[in-house]
């Protein structure tokens, strides 16, 4: 294959991304649409090419390199495109969701406002993401790391005429800032360290190395996990995630779970050999990766609104990703990235069907029962929960992928700063979190197929200003068009499956889901591991638990699911089992209520003494800096009217000082 | 290059011209509104011609590494025996200043041309004044002709913030803003000139910009240190560096919008100017004894600068303090280079000044252009405007995200060399630098967030009505010059290796790179 074709892969989105941002406003709906998935579909099939080019598993790499991108005589970073299996299924992964999701959106865009931007946004976004996986040094792929940002803000804040959505992307883009500043300062570290920022090179020479400057390896470690954690949503830097779900719900789905968040997993598993020799980091990954899985899980559970729930349920996996990376076992945590792909994709464009169909509600107590009226949507849902919830062997999209996950985990040891935790701990952390997912999955899934009997949430007044519904974000560009002209049913009005664009693409997930799920499966559960060897370059076969061992908890979460779904899914049986919840005021509970505090802590620890350090300077330091010439002009002014005296006018005074003045230089120079 | 010397000349001659017949142009037309506006087109045709000689001057001399060199009859300077000989050079490390002036001039003055005819004569002469003193202090070798410059530079921004500046209730009077801006500058650039005079007097001739170094170390250190203070303090109230800046806020906010993007785009360079390519080479000693005392102030100012961001309720002040950050950064780079990081980080510093007066000349301008009257719009009392200015908006996010060195704008890769260098000296001051650098890009976007997005609220706030928004073809001026950032983004070494070839091959600082 010719490696020119590899700078084509990022460029034809980009490209189209120029047109579309320039042209965007003149061309018709349909034709920006299709330009986009045309743009989508040519990098989709130029991966496809180089599928057949011998690259997977330990074939040879393609490379690109047109020479220095930013270099001087001390520092070097190429323009150096890199194809080898990993980049390949990233790649493959970016472009199928890419080119899946921009088709669906042009069914679910069709009745907003600013086509242009969103088509120009998210194309922009597949050629940054391709960009990212496909470079070969951190500096490269820092420049797809940023272009993933942006876009991830611009279309987070699609719907800028709305209250709390500029707040929602102005809060991605300061978290994610936070870890670029830390992400830089990494890359410095690690050419400081290692003479070089190519992540084939530092693969070749970084281990000797690393290992012997352990400490200064450690510290690039900790800065360049600084920004994988900002970029995937772990905690402390979680926060932004679940406001991004202000964005269009195609957004959601490629970039908010599929793509963009798995970008801090993906840049540890290129530099797992960094990470294996700095214990310290790993432990760092664990315990800030256990604290998300647990928080999003728990948080999961008690949200309303459809796309929260989802959202947090989005970072609860990722960190099972994180925390197989910690383990040390890379391939386990890929494949988690990619069987999530496949099932979260899927629940965000159901659950964006569902939002379409009822007429952008989000909040699930209004959206009682509407699964009945969308046959394809139901399947959708289900496949998508069932991969979510682990249900099926070989069906589900996350069955494996989680099960090697708990695999690398069951042997591991994590320890560091002289504390030492034991993987059979984060296992059993891990099973409990798992069996909590099946409940947040099947109880949404409960709502949306419930009957519409039991007592009636009251309606939030929409329009205008008085957005009374925290949760319910995501909406139209309202201004610009009045109610009755979106063609589809609202409320009271009929609900049915609506787009052709939005079912296809339904329907063709719902059957990639489950294939992936099969052919997940490795070899010691009767798989044949296909995409194990892929992903990993022909690694070893992680040793997992025979398929007969894993009834038991196979048993019990078709129980718990099928009871969670049985309680929510009857008002009668929902409303008791939610009046017991509130006898035990379980929904009043802080932590829940508040996110775990961190937002509360934020708004304590930097904003409030950022502000006051910022008036302080304002009001204090800088009328001093100011003030500076004013203060020489009133001492010269103060100097000045004392040296006025001296001017009497009086001719014997003068006299008597230059008679003074006689004596005086007399004296000094007789002295002499 | 001798055959092209002499192209270095309408540098200085074409706005010095252009003054003069602003000035003295007999005017037909009594009437001063149509003579106004005869005015403006005059000098925008004039100033989309001057701004294409200097890209075409500068492109010519980056493409050849020893560059140009004019030198002039050398005369006594009065009754003493000193010679003056008033050269001009330019060469890779000064033309990247001129391309700004070059690329800047015309697009500030066709942003914010004067359409009602407001601006009288004066207006154009103190510009041109101002323009050809920035030029003159950019390719003038000899140092007295550079002292010249230097102190005509201070009048034409005097006379034109004085004659066509405001003030405004967020403001002092025209008045106190100028005499500090005054005080200030000349405080400055006084013991410069003692700093010359010495200079002169120990070498007998004037040993130009670029013979700095050999003079240096021949002196005795104590003399080297007052020498170094004089040219050191013009600088840092140039540029501003922190504690020198008590200038900054009300000079730019009683200017008239264009005079404010130039003295942001280019006047500040001159600061710049003057530390990369005066200071750095000529005292490499000096600074890299101070060196942990000056990049510690700079990292304050990139911190100070970036809080008072925060503090602001209005745009333009949002930029003149944003500007106060980005320049302390480029300062960090430059008092930060030495040992094997020395070209890098004095060929950064370049790069990010030429690339800071790109985005400060777009800032300036956008922001006065979001109202009638080119008053900054005030964070809170608006909200929403992107409905009647989406390509302003559009333009001015674009901008406001290359400031923030998004990777694929030039300033990215000018920011990354920067903290490269800062970082090879003090990791830890890097790390509080790119701190500054990030709150100052939240409070930019914080305020494009303010003002575009949300609820639409304010459009007729007293005091504040909502322009139109760009035409097309100023559109189309805003994408070229995204162009030019997005080009030397994605191919930086476009500008990086002429310039950093050229330091290279001055000795002076293969000397100090330890370099045969």
């Amino acid at each position: 294959m010719n490696p020119w074709l590899l700078l084509l892969i990022p460029l034809i989105p980009a490209l189209s991304a120029a047109l579309l941002a320039l042209l965007g406003t003149r061309l018709p709906y349909n034709a920006i649409g299709g330009i986009a998935s045309l743009a989508a579909a040519g990098s989709l099939a130029i991966v496809l090419c180089f599928c057949g080019a011998g690259v997977f598993g330990a074939g040879q790499p393609v490379d690109f390199d047109t020479g220095p991108w930013i270099a001087t005589q001390a520092f070097q970073a190429g323009l150096h495109l890199h194809l080898d299996s990993l980049s390949l299924c990233m790649c493959l992964l970016v472009t199928f969701f890419g080119f899946l999701i921009t088709v669906y959106s042009i069914g679910y865009m069709r009745h907003d406002s600013e086509q242009g931007r969103f088509f120009a946004s998210l194309n922009l976004f597949v050629a940054s993401m391709l960009t990212l996986v496909l470079a070969d040094n951190l500096v490269l792929i820092f420049l797809g790391w940023e272009g993933v940002g942006l876009c991830s803000y611009l279309l987070i804040g699609h719907y800028w005429k709305q209250e709390d959505v500029p707040l929602a992307a102005f809060r991605a883009f300061f978290v994610n800032r936070i870890g670029d500043v830390l992400f830089i300062l990494g890359v410095f570290t690690m050419f400081s360290l290692f003479g070089t920022v190519s992540l084939s090179e530092l693969a070749l020479h970084g281990p000797a190395l690393a290992s012997i400057h352990s400490g200064q390896a450690a510290l690039a470690a900790l800065f360049l996990l600084g920004g994988a954690f900002a970029k995937s949503a772990q905690a402390p830097l979680h926060v932004w995630l679940a406001d991004a779900m202000a964005g269009p719900t195609p957004v959601s789905a490629l970039i908010h779970a599929a793509t963009m968040v798995t970008a801090g997993v993906y840049l540890l598993a290129r530099l797992d050999w960094l990470y294996a020799v700095s214990p310290e980091a790993r432990l760092i990954i664990c315990l800030c990766a256990l604290t998300t899985l647990v928080l999003g899980a728990v948080l999961a559970l008690v949200q309303t609104d459809i796309k929260k729930i989802l959202a947090y349920s989005t970072l609860s996996n990722l960190a099972l990703m994180f925390l197989a990376l910690a383990a040390g076992s890379t391939g386990a945590g890929l494949l988690h990235l990619f069987g999530h792909a496949f099932f979260k994709a899927l629940l965000f464009l159901a659950a964006g069907s569902v939002i379409f169909a009822a007429h952008h509600e989000q909040d699930v107590r209004h959206l009682r029962g509407v699964l009945k009226k969308l046959p394809v949507t139901n399947i959708a849902f289900l496949v998508g929960c069932i991969g979510g919830a682990c249900l099926v062997p070989y069906l589900a999209a996350g069955f494996f992928s989680k099960e090697a996950v708990l695999g690398a985990l069951h042997d591991a040891e994590f320890e560091g700063f002289g504390f030492r935790l034991s993987g059979h701990i984060v296992h059993g952390i891990v099973i409990a979190v798992e069996l909590l997912s099946v409940v947040y999955l099947f109880r949404l899934y409960g709502y949306l197929r419930s009957d519409s009997a039991g007592p009636v949430v009251p309606k939030p007044v929409k329009g205008g200003t008085a957005h009374a519904s925290k949760s319910g974000h995501d909406s139209h560009g309202k201004d610009d068009h009045a109610h009755g002209d979106h063609g589809h049913g609202g409320h009271g009005g009929v609900i049915k499956e609506t787009s052709p664009t939005i079912l296809g693409v339904l329907g063709i997930l719902i059957l990639a889901a489950p294939i992936f799920g099969w052919l997940s499966a490795s070899p010691s559960l009767h798989g044949n591991g296909l995409i194990w060897k892929i992903i990993t370059g022909g690694g070893a076969e992680p040793e997992g638990e025979a398929l007969g061992h894993l009834w038991i908890p196979l048993v019990i979460n078709l129980i718990l699911a099928a009871a969670v779904f049985a309680v929510f899914s009857n008002g009668k049986r929902r409303e008791s089992v939610l009046g017991l919840l509130k006898g035990l005021r379980f929904g009043a509970f802080g932590p829940l209520t508040r996110k775990f505090y961190f937002d509360d802590v934020y708004a304590a620890l930097i904003t409030t003494p950022l502000k006051g350090a910022a008036y302080l300077s304002r009001l204090i330091l800088e009328n001093i800096f100011t003030g500076l010439p004013t203060v020489a002009g009133m001492l010269g002014r103060g100097l000045s009217l004392g040296l006025r005296r001296l001017q009497t006018g009086k001719a014997h005074q003068y006299a008597i000082g230059v008679l003074l003045a006689v004596f005086l230089l007399a004296f000094y120079l007789g002295g002499h | 290059m001798d055959a092209f010397s002499a192209f270095l000349l309408p540098i200085i001659l074409m706005p010095m011209g252009a003054m003069v017949l602003h000035g003295a142009a007999p005017s037909r037309d009594r009437a001063s509104k149509t003579r106004n506006l005869a005015q403006a087109k005059a000098s925008l045709v004039f100033q989309w011609v001057y701004g294409a000689y200097l890209v075409w001057i500068s492109i010519m001399a980056m493409s050849v590494p020893e560059g140009l060199f004019l030198r002039g009859r050398a005369v006594p300077l009065g009754v003493t025996s000193l010679l003056i000989e008033p050269t001009l050079y330019l060469d890779a490390r000064n033309a990247p200043f001129l391309m700004l002036m070059g690329i800047c001039l015309p697009l500030i003055f066709t942003w914010l041309r004067d359409k009602d005819g407001r601006y009288g004569p004066s207006y154009y002469v103190s510009a041109n004044l101002l323009t050809l003193s920035l030029a003159g202090v950019f390719v003038s070798d000899s140092l007295l002709l550079f002292y010249l410059f230097w102190e005509t530079a201070l009048l034409g921004a005097y006379f034109w913030i004085g004659m066509h500046g405001r003030a405004n209730i967020h403001s002092g009077s025209v008045y106190n803003a100028l005499v500090r801006f005054f005080l200030f500058t000349l405080v400055g650039s006084l013991p410069m000139l003692v700093s010359i005079i010495a200079l002169c007097a120990v070498a007998g001739k004037d040993p130009g910009v670029n013979g700095i170094a050999a003079i240096v170390s021949d002196m005795a250190p104590e003399q080297r240190w007052w020498v170094f203070a004089g040219f050191a303090l013009a600088f840092a109230v140039k540029l501003p560096l922190l504690g020198f800046h008590g200038w900054l806020r009300d000079t730019y906010n009683v200017s008239a919008p264009a005079c404010r993007a130039v003295l942001s785009a280019l006047m500040s360079k001159m600061g710049a100017y003057g530390l990369i390519l005066v200071l750095a080479p000529g005292f490499s000693g000096e600074i890299t004894y101070l060196a942990p005392y000056l990049q510690t102030l700079c990292v304050m100012g990139a911190i100070y600068g970036a809080l008072l961001c925060l503090a602001q309720d209005r745009l333009v002040d949002i930029l003149i303090y944003s500007s106060l950050s980005h320049l302390s950064l480029v300062a960090l780079g430059v008092f930060a280079a030495s040992g094997d990081v020395t070209t890098t980080g004095l060929t950064a510093a370049i790069f990010q000044v030429f690339n800071h007066g790109l985005i400060m000349a777009a800032l300036f301008a956008f922001d006065a252009r979001i109202s009638t009257s080119g008053e900054s719009p005030l964070l809170s009392a608006t909200g929403g405007l992107r409905t009647g200015q989406r390509r302003l908006a559009a333009v001015l996010l674009t901008a406001i995200f290359a400031s923030a060195s998004l990777p694929g704008f030039s300033n990215f890769a000018g920011e990354i060399l920067v903290l490269f260098t800062a970082f090879r000296s003090s990791p830890w001051l890097t790390l509080l630098a790119s701190v500054g650098a990030l709150i100052g890009a939240a409070a930019l976007v914080r305020a494009f967030h303010l003002i575009f997005l949300g609820v639409r609220k304010g459009p007729d706030a007293p005091g504040f009505s909502q322009a139109g928004d760009l035409s097309y073809g100023e559109t189309g001026l805003a994408l070229g010059l995204i162009g030019v950032w997005l080009v030397l983004g994605l191919y930086p070494m476009l500008f990086i290796r002429p310039v950093e070839k050229t330091i290279l091959t001055i000795g002076a600082v293969r000397a100090l790179a330890g370099l045969p």
